[in-house]
């Protein structure tokens, strides 16, 4: 019989000697020894806050295999990556001032999948990470924190996951900047909180904007979420898009914002337009792309493009032209610099670093209600392609990204590209649907094939 | 591959109704898959607990077996200081007493997972149950200068040192000097307590407490020493992560 080992691949750059590096940790503070810690990045230090049974600031990424998932064999593959990925191998932890991460060295292990996903884990408990790898029949799912890292990062590791599972398959993978060898050592610059590098001291704040309407709706019951995930051609989406003089996320952002319009129309019923509040969308961006970094914390800030519909009904057209010119004038390096630097200095400010844990926990999440959730209708990310090794690209189906909802949002979207699968995944925390539903027959109205499947039902959606 | 005649998207072949709308699927080619063929797997948590007592079924029966004891003690109690003397006597107290213990054996199965407030709510019940007690004799005495003092303030040094115990994430000596505090704590209110329940309030400049402090000067080292020896030895601490600013 051929043991299972027999089958690896060998390793195109093994590295036996691994040198005991010093560790960089954020803050230019270097502390080796048996007990290593360092501070969350400056968009991290938000979330353990807001933290609850209902906000889990957890997101997924899962890959739909070609044949069923090798549990054991998953669980080999995660031990040996590990190691490549310090910053992730901690638990969270309280200080007097701030919370901060701590080394982790309990054992991760596989889970199974549940209905409902992206549920909290208990991050107060000694030895709980803040991702896990979950499998189910032909499923592999990472569920990360957003305190740990972005979906750039979460991407790189989830790719890397991947390709040790395969390579203790047999199939053999190249190792590059967007897949990590689990042999090599850590970078210092994966540990930056790149925030602090690019914040500009006297660079004057974002302008400032009111709130924006939300979506009503019944919640659904605590710890239960809906996933909604629309499966469409890439290539078809990409024509699409460019018809209508778009990039594939503005296009998209359009056709969500579109959604809204739609939505709250229906909603608004006879009330004066002239009372409504303008609709607005959080469209996250990479900041590496703008800013050179090799971190993997988190590094994205996010655009806002808005339709105020007090002003009237919203052709296609004037929604696509507005969310591109909003997005062009977002992403330039002095606009973000605005948003990094004002971030930076508030949790630099002394008065802000003498303010207890306790208290500062109860100012943050006030400010996350005020200042945070309440600016923006919804949230729609395009990760964009997953660029997995051509090794194993053919072996993986599909790939979604899901995003977690909180009661502010309700209904959220994420989007990740895999071959000519386009995956479109609506996490939502509420009852009724519409939103979902005016988004994908507002793309099969234009001309898009759509396949959609959801986690539950409708009647688990009301008695789960 | 069926659709929803309504949204015009596609659907999983065993999809029973529209992820969108919630229309049923009609199908007038192949039979539905079978459920569970679903892209999501069907048990929420674990699928070993679906056919388990849940925690609040196994704490209902607990609280029904405990009543039943309760009423059969009481009742074979009652009747028999009837039999035997015509009159209510001894076994008044005797279930005073079954309903206190009930009550103390109920009300935190009830407060389950509200710590504090079973802690509350048994402290309020002891302090009654002396109160009665004390009533049971003809007139209200003990039970108000010494009794509900005392209860209370054990409840609360209780309450107080568990919550600070159960905050702490990393468990190990560090508790005991918890626990040191608030036994020192506890030792100087009882002192207090008594030397005024005895002595009474009129004479409470006379009522400082005593060996209660000596005993309180001994421990509070001993926790502070506790203090050091969990957090600098056993667990390496570095005071500068925790308070840096």
């Amino acid at each position: 019989m051929k043991h299972e080992g027999d089958a690896e691949a060998p390793r195109p750059r093994q590295d036996t000697s691994r040198p005991k590096v010093l560790r960089r940790y954020s803050d230019d503070r270097q502390y080796p020894g048996e007990h290593p810690w360092f501070a969350l990045d400056h968009a991290a230090i938000i979330y353990p806050s807001i933290l609850s049974d209902r906000v889990s600031a957890y997101y997924r990424i899962q890959a739909i295999l070609d044949e069923k998932v090798d549990i054991p064999l998953l669980q080999r593959a995660l031990d040996a990556l590990r190691p490549r990925f310090p910053y992730f191998q901690i638990e969270l932890r309280r200080g007097f001032f701030w919370f901060f991460f701590e080394r982790n060295d309990e054992p991760n292990l596989v889970v199974e999948d549940s209905k409902f996903p992206m549920q909290r884990l208990s991050s107060g408990r000694k030895g709980v990470y803040l991702y896990r790898v979950r499998a189910h029949a032909d499923r592999v799912s990472l569920e990360m924190c957003h305190i740990l890292t972005d979906g750039y990062g979460a991407m790189i590791y989830f790719r890397s996951l991947l390709a040790e599972y395969y390579r203790l398959k047999g199939v053999r993978t190249e190792y590059g900047p967007m897949v990590f060898d689990p042999n090599d050592t850590p970078g210092p610059g994966e540990w930056e909180d790149a925030f602090s590098r690019y914040a500009t001291p006297g660079a004057p704040g974002p302008a400032r904007i009111g709130p924006a309407w939300h979506l009503p709706g019944i919640g659904l019951p605590v710890h239960t979420m809906r996933v909604v995930t629309g499966e469409l051609s890439l290539s078809a989406a990409l024509a699409k898009a460019k018809e209508h003089g778009a990039t594939l996320t503005v296009y998209l952002s359009s056709v969500f914002l579109a959604a809204l319009q739609d939505v709250q129309e229906a909603e608004g019923g006879d009330a004066p337009r002239s009372r409504r509040l303008p609709l607005r969308l959080q469209v996250p961006a990479n900041l590496r792309n703008f800013f050179p970094s090799s971190t993997l914390r988190n590094f994205s800030l996010f655009a806002l493009p808005e339709l105020d519909t007090r002003l009237g009904r919203y052709e296609f057209a004037e929604i696509v032209a507005r969310v591109k010119a909003t997005m062009a004038l977002a992403f330039t390096p002095k606009e973000i610099m605005r948003t990094i630097t004002r971030n930076v200095a508030t949790a630099k400010h002394p008065v802000v670093r003498a303010v207890p844990l306790t208290m500062k926990n109860l100012i943050m999440r006030g400010l996350y209600r005020s200042h945070g959730e309440a600016l923006y209708s919804s949230l729609s990310t395009n990760v964009g392609q997953a660029r997995l090794p051509d090794s194993f690209a053919a072996r993986v189906r599909r790939i979604d990204v899901v995003l977690p909802s909180t009661p502010g949002l309700k209904t959220v979207a994420g989007m990740l590209s895999h071959g000519d699968s386009l995956s479109i995944s609506f996490g939502s925390v509420i009852e009724r649907r519409d939103l979902e539903r005016a988004f994908f027959t507002r793309l099969v109205r234009d001309g898009l094939k759509v396949r959609v499947e959801s986690n539950l039902g409708s009647a688990d959606g009301k008695d789960a | 591959m069926p659709y929803c005649s309504r949204c015009g998207v596609e659907v999983d072949d065993g999809a029973a109704e529209c992820p969108l709308c919630e229309a049923p699927i009609q199908r007038l080619d192949a039979p539905a898959a079978p459920p569970g063929d679903g892209p999501y797997p069907q048990h929420i948590i674990d699928p070993q607990d679906t056919y388990r007592l849940s925690r609040a079924e196994r704490r209902r029966i607990a609280v029904e077996i405990l009543s039943l004891i309760a009423i059969l003690g009481s009742g074979a109690l009652l009747l028999m200081d009837l039999l035997s003397s015509a009159d209510l006597g001894w076994s008044r107290y005797a279930v005073a007493s079954i309903i206190f213990g009930w009550t103390a054996a109920c009300l935190p199965i009830a407060l389950h997972g509200r710590p504090k407030a079973a802690v509350a709510a048994v402290g309020a019940a002891s302090v009654a149950f002396l109160v009665v007690l004390d009533a049971m004799d003809g007139a209200i005495g003990w039970s108000l200068s010494l009794g509900a003092p005392i209860a209370l303030t054990s409840f609360a040094a209780v309450l107080a040192t568990a919550t600070c115990i159960a905050t702490r994430r990393v468990k190990g000596l560090n508790l005991l000097g918890i626990g040191a505090i608030g036994l020192a704590a506890y030792l100087v209110a009882l002192e207090s307590l008594l030397r005024i329940g005895i002595l009474g309030l009129e004479r409470f400049g006379e009522a400082r407490p005593y060996w209660s402090l000596v005993a309180a000067l001994a421990l509070v080292p001993v926790a502070v020493f506790l203090f050091y020896l969990h957090g600098r030895v056993a667990r390496g601490a570095d005071l500068r992560k925790i308070f840096r600013l």
